[in-house]
Order: C-alpha cells, then structure tokens, then sequence
C-alpha cells in the first residue's frame, strides 16, 4: 500500500505546472521575456533613457540611425530611442492595463448574460450592442470632447469600446457551455451558480480570449494615435507610441526610420502577449497540454 | 413504502412568447413533454423507462432531479415533496444522483478524474473529507485502477468515462440513482460490464435506479417493474418478467416485436411498427398511439382511454389491449 502511494506523485500546483511549463516551451519563455522587456521599460523609464526624450535639439533634427542615436532623431531634434522607451509607460497603462480592465469586465458581464436569465441577457445585450454600434472615432471624440483630452479619458474610451466586443464573445462561448451535459451534471449535484460559473464554465471560455485581447493591444495603441492625431488624445509632448508613428507618417519620405522606430516596440508587444496568451490558453485546456 | 412516488406529474416546454403565439395563432404556445405520468418505485428495486426518442423520458428524468421546472403534478421522495417551497434543498440532491447520457461529454473537460469524482464532497461542504482518498475509495468501487485519479476526461474511453460518472453519483451514498441512458454509445461487451456494476453496487448500498434507455435487452437485464413512454405518456406499466412475455398495449407489443433477434428464422415476425411519433405540438385526438396502431378501431380515433389496472398492478392505456378483453369506453 505505501509503495503505490509513494509511486502516485502527488497533483502539481498550479505554479509548479506553469514554471514547468516555461521551461518546456520555447515560445512561452520568448513571450515572457518580452513582455517583460516592456514592463521593465515602462518602470525604469527615467533611469534608463540615454537622452533626456523632451529635450529640443534643432540642429539635430532628422538624423538617420547611428551609434550616437540607434533610432535616429525626429523633426524636433528628439532622440526616438529615449522617447519610445518614455512612451511604453503610456503603452503599459493605456495600451495594456485599460485592455487587461476591458477583459476582466466583458468577461464578468459576458458570462452573467450567457448564464442569467433571458431578461437581464437582453438588456444586456442591448447595451453592449448600442455601445458597440459607435464607430470606435466618434465615439472617442465625443467622449473626449464631454471629458476633456487626457490619459484617463483615453483609458476610459478604450474600455467602454472593448467590453463589448469580449461581454459578446464570453456570452456566445458562455450559452453554448450551458445547456451541456457536464454543466447539467453538475447543476443536478445541486452546486451554486456561482460555483459553476466560476469552476466549470470560465476556464473554458477564456483561453480564445487571452489571444484575441493580446491582438487587440496594436489596435488599441492605433486607437491612441489616431485620437491623439484629432487632437483628443494625448497631449503633446508627452511620448506616445502612437504619437511617433503619427510623426513618422508625416515624415515617410524624409525619415522613414520613425515608422519603423515606432513600429518596432508594437511588434515587440504584440508577439510577447500573443505568446504568452497562448502558452496560457494551452496550460489551461489539459487537451493541448503536452506534460502532464 | 415506496421511496419515489410520482403522481400525475406535467412537465411543459414554452415553444413561443405570448406575443409571437399571439401574432402567429398558434393554439397553444406550449408543448407538452410529460403528460399525467404516475409511478412509484420502491426501495431497493429498479424501474426502466423505455420509449423511442422524443418520447418524454429524458424531460421525466429532468424534472425528477429538479432540473426542469414541473408543471403540476406531485414529486414526493422518501415521503415528502423536494419541491415544496420552490427549488430542491441539498438534501434531495444528495441523495438523489443523476447519471447522463453521454458519459465523456457529461464530465467537465478541464478537470482530472479525482477532482470530478470529488466534486459531490466540495458542493456539498464537506471539506473535511480526505478527497484523495476517498477518490481512491469510489475509482476502487467501479472498477479503475488508482492512478486513473490525475486522467482528464479525453484521456478515458467511453467505458472508463461511465465508470467515473457511476463513481461521481454514488460519492455521496445516495438512495436514488437516476441513469439516463447508462449504456449508450458503449461496446456490448462494455454495457454488460457497466449494467453488472450497477447492480452489484444496488446490492451492496441497497440502492434505488430508475433506468431510462431505449434497449429493451438492458431492461430485461436489470429492471423489476418496466414503464412504456409513449408521446409523454405511460401507455404501459407493470413488472418485468410480466410485460415481455405478455404485452398489454399494441405499443409494447410492437416495440419487443422490433428487436433483432439472433435466430435468422424468426427474425421480423408478428407486429411491426410503422409510421413516425406524431408531432407533440399537434397531438392525434382520442388514442394518441392510433395512427400507428395495428388494431385501432373507430373508438380509438375519437376517445381517449383510461387508465386500465389489472389484479397484478399492470397498468395500460388502451381500449383493445392484447389477448384481453375490449374495455368499453366510460363517459
């Protein structure tokens, strides 16, 4: 009896599992590491800037890439390597942090909508489909206009138009999960709603989630750019991604650099939380993990 | 006393809403699944549901557990009535055990086997249970090896998953036991396995099934008293090892009629049913079953039949029963 119970290993936390998991995957550990690359921009922005990114410098304005400035410079003299690792505390607070609150509510309202009763799944669906029937523009520019231009501003614009978009995904993932049999199974043992919310529903919707919310943080900085074009956004000088880029289209023909310069830190993004989405999506369905 | 009873029991579907039954004139927006069904099963005994697909049994079975709200009618388990004040406590669901359908799809597909067959302890508050070993205790009590207890339910073969759904309905020592379907979508050899662990398992804890399945052969297997469910209806009722040697209603007739024999030279003899269910939403006036019937007479057409019981406790619904005397219609 002790030998076979000293054979069963005993069930791995969760943590034991992710750690494991990392060291496995090559494609996690590319993921973290470069999410991690932007969060440690975001913190130790101040510190780590090799040129101060406000300071006006005419004479040096428009310089290619080089070793003094790895970026180059923008029309204003400004070194673009300092203002992009500058902009990624915007990124990190706009970009990542008001998609991170979008997911956390269109996931909570998502499910209570698909597992609810029909009438509160109505009003709803009412709502999100009235917010989501806004083109994204206007209704930042109205919002911004009623609220005034400022980072919050942004941040609230970005949330009121992705909850939505992920409430409805939830709810479709959240209908079709309910009326199955291991949910009825489950029902019938007389647990709470809340318990088969919580256990046996959300990790099964939320996997495809993880991914599309990572795809959306591009758009999302797009968003950034284009408000802050129609000055709402955010207001100059403060280093934006989105700004950059807007610089750089300006620009394309003499400095093309500043696009790609900006472009570089939303690829890098991008993949990192795409990466790490579905490395997380893939822990969470034992059907696509491989270690067990 | 019996430890089920069921009586006259109506479980109906909404198929519209007020206005749209209103806008499109439909005579009624509901549809009846289960029609004045009653029953009673003692303890200890096992009672089989049979009917084709669509017949109600499934909705029967819902409605029991508490799944699907009853119409009218009464549940009264163990005396008294789960249903009292509105939804069931956790009393009844504790000792009242669902099994489903499909035995993979009925377990939730992110959880290993321990913490499935664990499940019952955690809803039910009783944290203080050592769960790995009492995972270990219910895998040993159907049949599976200890280390299936870190297995995900797509890891498991449709014998295995039904072993874990029986392991998950018995954790709790219940007294009813509820099984859709026990043996669908299993290897024969397989359904024989899995209806002997039943019933070792209603030996030793004294339980109480009620079976629902389509396959006559499982209810010959298991079953003391056999229902037949026919468009919501109990058309027949009565034991066992009385009903299939003599069927009283032309239903019941038919169905054990239109199972394969083994023997080629009596295959497909005697009654045969033809024709489809009728639709529930437009039900045949007088005996639902006539347009199907071998032996429907003009009566039959017009008037609905009673309830007939016979001395031995065989119930039927039918005016021209099998090898009995006609039943005049009352008024």
């Amino acid at each position: 009896m002790q030998l076979s119970e000293a054979v069963l290993p005993a069930a791995p936390g969760a943590l034991t599992l992710f750690r494991r998991r990392l060291a496995r995957d090559p494609l996690a550990m590319l993921g973290l590491t470069l999410v991690a690359i932007v969060v440690f921009c975001g913190i130790f922005a101040p510190w780590i800037v090799p040129y101060d990114p406000f300071k006006l410098s005419i004479p040096d304005k428009l310089q290619p890439p080089s070793l003094t400035h790895w970026f180059g410079t923008d029309n204003l003299g400004r070194d673009i390597f300092s203002r992009i690792i500058m902009g990624s505390r915007i990124a990190l607070s706009v970009g990542i942090s008001t998609i991170g609150i979008a997911l956390c509510i269109g996931i909570s309202l998502g499910l209570i909508a698909g597992y609810g009763p029909r009438w509160l799944d109505n009003f709803l669906m009412l709502l999100f489909d009235s917010v989501y029937s806004f083109p994204t523009v206007i209704m930042g520019l109205t919002v911004a206009t009623l609220l005034g231009a400022s980072v919050t501003t942004l941040m609230f614009v970005v949330i009121l138009v992705q909850t939505p978009a992920y409430a409805r995904l939830t709810r479709t993932a959240t209908l079709s999960l309910k009326n199955s049999e291991y949910v009825q199974a489950i029902r019938s043992l007389g647990a709470s709603p809340f318990r088969i919310i919580a256990v046996h529903i959300l990790p099964n919707v939320v996997g495809p989630l993880l991914i599309i919310a990572s795809m959306d943080i591009p758009s999302v900085v797009a968003l950034e750019a284009g408000l802050t074009y129609l000055g709402m956004g955010i207001p100059p000088p403060a280093p934006s991604w989105g700004r950059i880029l807007q610089e750089g289209y300006n620009l394309i023909r003499e400095a093309p650099w500043m696009v790609v310069a900006g472009g570089i830190p939303l690829i890098i993004t991008t993949l990192g939380f795409t990466f790490l989405g579905e490395s997380l999506r893939d822990m969470l369905d034992p059907r696509l993990r491989r270690i067990v | 006393m019996s430890l089920l009873s069921v009586r006259n029991l109506n479980v109906r579907y909404a198929i519209a809403g007020p206005v749209k039954a209103m806008l499109t004139g439909l005579s009624s927006r509901f549809i009846d699944a289960v029609l004045d069904v009653s029953f009673d099963v003692a303890q200890g005994t096992t009672l089989a549901i049979v009917g084709e697909s669509g017949s109600g049994k499934s909705t029967l079975a819902r409605a029991i557990v508490g799944l699907t709200p009853i119409a009218s009618g009464e549940v009264r388990f163990a005396g008294k009535n789960p249903f009292a004040d509105g939804a069931a406590g956790r009393a009844y669901h504790r000792e009242v055990a669902m099994m489903f359908q499909d035995p993979v799809s009925s377990l939730s597909p992110r959880r290993t086997v321990q913490s499935l067959i664990s499940e019952p302890f955690i809803v039910h508050t009783m944290r203080e249970k050592d769960l790995a070993s009492e995972a270990r205790r219910l895998l040993a009590l159907v049949g599976l090896p200890k280390d299936f207890a870190s297995r995900y339910p797509h890891q498991l073969s449709g014998g295995q998953a039904r072993r874990v759904g029986v392991a998950r309905a018995i954790a709790l020592n219940p007294k009813l036991i509820i099984a859709d379907e026990p043996t669908a979508g299993l290897d024969v050899s397989v359904q024989g396995e899995i209806l002997n662990l039943l019933t070792r398992l209603q030996g030793e804890f004294g339980l109480t099934y009620v079976i629902i399945t389509h396959n006559l052969a499982v209810v010959r297997h298991v079953s003391d008293e056999t229902a037949i469910m026919y468009m919501g209806r109990f058309v027949e009722k009565g034991r066992t090892a009385e009903v299939f040697p003599d069927p009283a209603h032309p239903y019941t007739q038919g169905l054990i009629a239109a199972q394969p024999h083994p023997d080629p030279a009596r295959r497909r003899t005697g009654v045969v049913l033809t024709g489809e269910v009728a639709s529930l939403r437009n039900r045949p006036p007088g005996c639902e079953f006539h347009p199907r019937c071998p032996s429907a007479q003009d009566l039959c057409r017009t008037i609905a039949p009673r309830i007939v019981t016979e001395f031995s406790g065989r119930t039927y619904l039918c005016h021209y029963p099998v090898n009995r005397p006609a039943q005049p219609a009352r008024p």
